[in-house]
């Protein structure tokens, strides 16, 4: 049968840091991000970023991070940084998470666009990696609109993927809006399914989500989360 | 490579077309190992017959033999049919023999866990060292008109530009005794169950090199060796119709916690991803898959053709406008000419009713049928028109004329029309009486003598004209 079988090897989620080094390898783009461990370097870090910033919890006892105040986003200074670094700690401890239980936090640079798309990989156990496209929020959660492809894929399979979308019109100039950059979307997928038959060891990944900005200017991922199948 | 294609070639060839035939476990008795001998002789098999089995000394008129072994002449083919313990004994006897391919018929392999995997390698392994191929285990049979063989009463002689794998036998049946009944035509049709060696790939390849086939229907529950069934279908669909019925979409087993991404995306949803990327056409049930193979063995794409309707039922005829949307069919605008020579019959009603047409049961009864033929004649001339479907609602003509030669004159005037640019497809509909049924039936042989299909719904024909035309829409595939 096409499933997983109930006593599947473990599984080992990597947070956002570690899953975003394998992206900078297969040059999968993302929004600049560092990775910092107290106060004071997390304002070194946002020191060399272009504000506004965003700041998130690492921890291995949080999952979701933004349910609790653990990410704090359009941070315009200096200032508004160290405020929000206490904060994500405050409200963590709130939730019984003291701070021995937090690893750091994640600077980056708030990314801006017109959409936000769910670019995931889901290792199928009988045909290996399948990509998974769809615009982010009620799309995909409500309205399961997403288009799925087994790798290997070469482009035009993957804008065929992109055109299958009941939302694809709101990518592609749907009632005079804006044609957003289609075209870099599709190339960060191809980045995307490439790295996934490499990397045979991702059981799944989720880019939730990918901004897409208008034509020309590029597609990113501002968040990442690769599961890996313990060997 | 070459080399495995060659072996696979024969070892098929040998499945479907053996010059001789090893059944191993034949009886006289009513049992399957009796019941495939004798389909076989009813079925006009003209090759050497050995039926196996120590314990008897004439088999159905035949010389038995204790064993394989003792049979001096070469066996091509031999379909086992012996309780489960003594497989892989007698696949060892097989293979030593150096017969080409086996179809094990027997149960109660892995399918029933405990030791049957480790069987299976075993005989697999044993096959592998004397290159013989293997079928099954768990199977009903292998059907193939033009060599005779047979696994069920009721199969047509008649052979077609189809051929048909599934992995459960019940299906393997349904497609014999029921496509004779619809009209539809395979020039194979094989049970190949738990895939342990020839497995989906290998009855692919070998099909998209079958000069016979045209199509290729599958019914499908698992697949082992997913990147080499891509490929493989990859290459028949490029070649050939390929449609396949996917069994157990629901499972539900790998849901994933972990993330978003397998969350959203079910394993079905990835076979769905493997028909649209490799262009195979998938259906969800037995009756559709019998509807899209008899369309396509039946209807050919006519480009740019568009649909025309014509028949009994004022309702029936504004239903099928309604649903020819829903499977994106266009029905075709009449030409000036048409239109006006329908309006001289004194059908179109001031060229209201042109397309869809209704003509009421006294209007299609007219003039012995020859009303109805002069209609179909205009739509078929007419360039707009690829596609006529026609519908008959029975019960309603019995009111107006003896239906059985009403209608007998009706398709009788089809002979006449020119079907080159011009699809006709039938749709016979009635009540489920018995009476009216028999009638049903003969009305629907005459037309498969024609070459027509035919349908039991409206929906249905028209499902099954949209495949075709929006099939030729995709570019061929």
């Amino acid at each position: 049968m096409n499933t997983v079988p109930v006593n599947h090897p473990p599984i080992h989620v990597l947070n956002e840091v570690e899953s975003r080094k394998i992206l900078k390898e297969y040059a999968v783009p993302h929004n600049k991000s560092a990775f910092a461990k107290t106060k004071e370097e997390t304002i070194q870090e946002a020191d060399k970023m272009e504000f506004p910033v965003v700041l998130k919890v690492v921890s291995p006892l949080i999952v979701h991070k933004s349910d609790f105040g653990g990410v704090q986003i359009n941070l315009q200074n200096i200032q508004e940084v160290e405020e929000a670094f206490d904060l994500i700690y405050e409200n963590a401890k709130k939730r019984g998470v003291v701070s021995n239980g937090i690893e750091g936090v994640i600077v980056q640079e708030m990314i801006e666009g017109k959409e936000e798309i769910l670019v995931g990989i889901k290792r199928d156990p009988i045909f290996g990696p399948v990509l998974v496209v769809g615009l982010g929020g009620v799309f995909v959660e409500l309205l399961k609109d997403v288009s799925l492809g087994i790798a290997p894929l070469e482009e035009n399979e993957i804008l065929n993927m992109l055109k299958k979308l009941k939302a694809y019109p709101l990518l592609n100039g749907y009632r005079g809006k804006e044609k957003l950059d289609i075209d870099a979307l599709v190339q960060l997928c191809k980045k995307v399914v490439d790295m996934a038959i490499r990397e045979d060891g991702i059981l799944e990944m989720d880019l939730n989500p990918v901004i897409l900005r208008e034509e020309g200017k590029g597609a990113i991922a501002v968040d990442a989360r690769i599961v890996l199948q313990e060997k | 490579m070459e080399n495995t294609l060659t072996l696979l070639q024969e070892s098929l060839d040998a499945a479907f077309k053996p010059k001789s035939i090893a059944i191993i476990g034949a009886s006289n008795g009513a049992r399957l190992g009796g019941t495939e001998m004798r389909l076989l002789l009813e079925s006009g098999y003209d090759g050497q017959i050995y039926p196996v089995n120590p314990k008897e000394e004439i088999i159905q008129g035949h010389k038995s033999y204790a064993s394989i072994r003792d049979i001096p002449h070469e066996v091509d083919r031999a379909s086992v049919i012996v309780p489960a313990k003594v497989v892989p004994q007698v696949i060892k006897e097989c293979a030593e023999k150096g017969v080409k391919v086996v179809q094990i018929y027997s149960a109660g392999f892995s399918e029933m866990g405990g030791d049957g995997e480790r069987l299976e390698q075993e005989m697999v392994t044993t096959a592998r060292e004397h290159n013989m191929r293997i079928i099954g285990p768990n199977c009903i049979g292998t059907y193939c008109p033009s060599s005779g063989l047979n696994f069920t009463k009721g199969a047509s002689t008649i052979s077609g530009n189809i051929a048909f794998v599934s992995q459960s036998g019940g299906i393997a049946f349904d497609m014999v005794s029921r496509g004779h009944i619809t009209g539809i035509h395979f020039n194979k049709i094989i049970s190949v169950g738990n895939c342990i060696d020839l497995d989906h790939a290998d009855y692919l390849e070998y099909l998209a090199d079958d000069e016979e086939t045209e199509i290729i229907g599958f019914y499908i529950e698992s697949v082992k060796n997913g990147k080499r069934f891509i490929d493989a279908l990859k290459k028949a669909a490029s070649k050939k119709k390929v449609v396949i019925l996917k069994g157990g979409r629901t499972a539900t087993g790998s849901q994933s916690v972990a993330s978003h991404t397998g969350n959203v995306a079910g394993d079905y949803q990835v076979w769905e991803a493997l028909f649209d990327q490799t262009g195979a056409i998938s259906v969800k049930s037995i009756d559709k898959m019998l509807t899209v193979l008899l369309s396509l063995q039946k209807i050919s794409p006519i480009e740019s053709g568009k649909v025309a309707i014509v028949g009994n039922g004022g309702g029936a005829t504004v239903l099928a406008t309604d649903y020819c949307e829903e499977v994106n069919l266009e029905l075709a605008e009449l030409s000036n000419l048409s239109a006006t020579s329908l309006d001289q019959l004194g059908v179109a009603d001031g060229g209201r009713n042109t397309n869809p047409i209704d003509m009421p049961a006294n209007q299609l009864a007219a003039e012995e049928g020859r009303l109805f033929g002069s209609v179909m004649k205009i739509l078929a001339e007419d360039s707009e028109v690829g596609y006529i479907l026609f519908h008959f609602n029975l019960v309603p003509i019995m009111n107006y004329m003896d239906l059985e030669s009403i209608v007998q004159k009706m398709i009788t005037e089809l002979e006449s029309i020119d079907r080159t640019k011009t699809n006709l497809v039938a749709v016979l509909r009635y009540n489920g009486e018995p009476e009216v049924e028999k009638i049903r039936y003969k009305a629907m042989k005459l037309l498969e003598s024609q070459e027509i299909p035919t349908f039991k719904a409206i929906e249905e024909g028209l499902a099954g004209i949209s495949v075709i035309a929006n099939q030729s829409l995709k570019g061929g595939r």
